[in-house]
């Protein structure tokens, strides 16, 4: 009898050790699953390719360096064919495999049908689109990836003041960036000086600007800023190149890509577009922001032949900062990665990102940078390159 | 008039698979589930005004989203403290009766300009219904515009939460069911009697004194209604409606459905449906898997499926089911039941030989770009 103790307290031991391991079984070696939702097919396949190529480079580039934690990253792909139907099918399968986070839809419509989901499910969803709606009101599981609307708008504004250029034209499409663009430049114009002197809203399939351009014309402003995204972003860029006017044309970050400059061609010379710093990346002092864009347009160069566009750094950084949070988190589960993300402080292409309870967006204005276009590449104007010096310059980060 | 015993028996089966396999399904599998159920109610109105009523129409969708969007803005502002009849009862039930009586309505209200057209003009005039819904939708403020309504609740009645996924294709199948009996009834019916005539021969029918437009309208009205019925439930399973969910593809993708499965054919709606719904996941699925190429998603989601497409339409001209009850119907019972010769039937209906049971015979006159329905083969 007295020898069954130590047997006794042996098998204890091993059941408490085995009761460990099965509880924390996530800890092991299997590899982390992640969900990814993006459009491959559909009218905004071009987007979800790009954003695709990048995502998994990212994961690549993790697991060749030994994972997060210890384990792989393994992607759960799924195609929401440019469609919030099929983004809700799509993410309802993926949430069978249990993941640990969702890497969501570059179409916007496809995030919103999400948003909703990803709160019932409480599993954290990094987004990248830019869709104002999805973080204000802040939704406490999605966490967005590129630089908002309101952000860009508050660059814009930021540009405008300190260039003296106090009337400003706005035209904008109908869709969710076109509206949160512009909403944030009327709600903040005033604190910087400004006027809004032309207010045009144009539909997502217009094709003729011809009055919005003639407004501008016959008004005093002294800049004439488009929110769009997709063809009426080129179409308007053509159109205003040929009206031959005074008055500078600004675009925003949906246009700071090749799927822009390529199709409006000749008539981008010239035009001020406002990007995430990652398109500039070369510009920027030496530091460790340009560090980390630099390390990403070679890396992605090597294996894809061309330059990252914006839907991949956009792509690659939400790979980064979910990686980020894991670690911060020590752990895979849902809810730890979650409340990590919302302490996160972590420098990727797109800018640094320091998500908080109010904030999950994430970046500031500063992760935008106000360009011209020469000879089809984006110039940063010497203005951008100054706040660069203050933000990333060795002065200015350390 | 009787249903032959393997019909019986088939029927049966779809019931039990229908009601076993929410219980074994995963999550993913109970989304498609759900997804299929719905527009199964939608292909069964298309179904029934395409085979049965000569019409065709490629805007089924808009009456799908009018029912979402009457749901969901009765569910978000909670109409029912406002009216002291409804106070008490619940605000998603509320929404679900009100989403087919809707979309029914604005149904019948465009049916009277838009059925005054026939075949081609029809089908047009249907796809321009469609994409003008779209921007009023995208302009209206109350409905969200073009970003979309946002956080519609759940699906609950009074104590009972309803929202989870295994509930939620519990709910989609009792809507179907309802749809299909409903649907079953219409087409047994005198008045459905006299729509398999209208299919045939518009002309005969009326002249032959069967209110044409009333019925053509009545069907219309019918199909909306089912459609917004669906739409109610989608909304609440999403929770948020945007006017991109509803494009014209998806209306188109219902007709095709519809062929596939064969037109006038009340179980075709629903195996149309089925298999077309299937073939897409299963191709998307195929496509992102892990070591297929870049352009895979592409190829699968538009070449094989528009093979598959082909194929079916090529081989199975009357679409599966019509083609597989024509195959087997014969070898199993000796004679199919001869129509009532006196009573509802038309004469045009006993000419051309109409077999009894709840399916047609459709157009052989050929109404513009409505498929060439199945010409019951081996009556006289």
């Amino acid at each position: 009898m007295r020898r069954s103790t130590p047997l006794l307290a042996g098998i204890a031991l091993v059941l408490a050790t085995t009761a460990c391991d099965s509880s924390g079984g996530d800890d092991s070696g299997d590899p982390i699953q992640v969900g990814y939702i993006t459009p491959l097919t559909g009218d905004y396949s071009a987007l979800g390719t790009d954003n695709e190529k990048a995502v998994e480079y990212a994961v690549e580039e993790v697991n060749s360096n030994g994972g997060v934690l210890g384990r792989d990253i393994e992607l759960i792909t799924r195609d929401d064919q440019s469609n919030p139907d099929q983004a809700i099918l799509g993410f309802n399968e993926i949430m069978n495999e249990e993941p640990a986070a969702i890497i969501g839809s570059a179409f916007s419509n496809s995030a919103m049908a999400l948003l909703e989901q990803v709160e019932r499910e409480e599993v954290p969803y990094i987004s990248p689109t830019p869709a104002d709606e999805q973080v204000d009101p802040v939704n406490d599981h999605v966490f967005v990836i590129p630089a908002i609307a309101g952000t860009y708008a508050e660059r814009a504004l930021q540009y405008f003041s300190d260039e003296d250029m106090t009337d400003i034209a706005v035209a904008y499409s109908e869709t969710s960036y076109g509206l949160a663009g512009y909403e944030a430049m009327s709600e903040k114009a005033e604190e910087y000086g400004i006027d809004l002197v032309v207010e045009q809203e144009f539909e997502q399939d217009s094709t003729d600007f011809g009055h919005i351009i003639s407004d501008v014309e016959n008004s005093d402003a002294d800049a004439m800023i488009t929110w769009a995204t997709g063809p009426p972003g080129v179409i308007m860029t053509e159109q205003y190149a040929d009206a031959e006017l005074d008055t500078p044309l600004v675009m925003t970050g949906s246009q700071a890509s090749h799927l822009w400059t390529e199709p409006a061609g000749e008539a981008t010379e010239g035009v001020t577009v406002l990007s995430s710093i990652g398109v500039v990346g070369d510009y920027l002092p030496a530091g460790h922001q340009k560090e980390v864009i630099v390390d990403l347009a070679e890396g992605y160069s090597d294996e894809h032949g061309e330059a990252p566009p914006q839907f991949a750094q956009d792509g690659y950084s939400a790979v980064q900062v979910l990686v980020s949070a894991i670690e911060e988190a020590d752990s895979a589960d849902p809810a730890d990665i979650r409340d990590a993300l919302e302490n996160l402080s972590v420098t990727t292409p797109n800018g640094t990102f320091e998500y908080s309870e109010e904030d999950h967006a994430g970046l500031g204005p500063e992760a935008v940078s106000v360009n011209t276009v020469q000879d089809s590449e984006f110039v940063p104007t010497e203005w951008a390159i100054e706040r660069f010096d203050e933000a990333y310059g060795e002065d200015g980060e350390e | 008039m009787r249903t032959p015993l393997p019909v019986l028996v088939g029927i049966a089966a779809t019931a039990v698979i229908g009601l076993v396999l929410p219980f074994v399904l995963d999550r993913g599998g109970l989304a498609l589930y759900i997804d299929v159920a719905l527009s199964a109610c939608v292909v069964v109105g298309i179904s029934l005004l395409m085979g049965f009523a000569g019409q065709v129409s490629l805007g089924q969708t808009v009456f799908f989203a009018i029912g979402g969007y009457t749901a969901a803005v009765l569910v978000l502002n909670d109409y029912t403290t406002a009216v002291p009849v409804l106070n008490g009862v619940p605000p998603a039930l509320v929404g679900m009766v009100a989403a087919p009586v809707v979309a029914g309505v604005i149904a019948l209200l465009l049916g009277i300009p838009l059925l005054r057209l026939h075949g081609h003009h029809l089908a047009f005039a249907t796809i321009a219904m469609h994409l003008i819904f779209l921007v009023v939708v995208q302009q209206s403020e109350p409905l969200g515009g073009s970003v979309g309504l946002m956080g519609i609740p759940g699906l609950s009645v009074g104590p009972f939460d309803l929202a989870g996924h295994q509930s939620m294709a519990f709910v989609s199948l009792g809507v179907l069911a309802l749809v299909m009996l409903v649907a079953h009834n219409v087409v047994a019916s005198r008045p459905g009697r006299a729509l398999r005539a209208l299919a045939t021969s518009e002309t005969a029918a009326e002249s032959a004194g069967v209110p044409v437009g009333r019925y053509k309208l009545l069907v219309f009205a019918l199909s909306g209604a089912f459609a917004g019925l669906a739409g109610s439930v989608w909304a609440y399973y999403v929770g948020y409606l945007s006017p991109e969910m509803f494009p014209v593809s998806m209306s188109i993708t219902f007709v095709v459905m519809a062929a596939v499965g064969g037109m006038g054919s009340i179980w075709g709606a629903l195996f149309g449906t089925v298999l077309i719904k299937v073939v897409v996941s299963s191709l998307g699925t195929l496509g992102t898997a892990s070591g297929m190429p870049d352009y895979a998603p592409a190829v699968m989601s538009y070449a094989v499926y528009g093979l598959v497409l082909v194929l079916v339409l090529l081989f199975l001209p009357h679409g599966v089911v019509p083609e597989i009850r024509d195959r087997l119907l014969p070898l199993l019972g000796p004679r199919r039941a001869r129509p009532p010769q006196g009573g509802g039937s038309t004469p045009r209906e006993a000419e051309s030989g109409a077999t009894a049971d709840s399916e047609p015979v459709t157009s052989q006159s050929g109404a513009g770009v409505q498929p060439s329905g199945h010409g019951a083969p081996g009556s006289s």
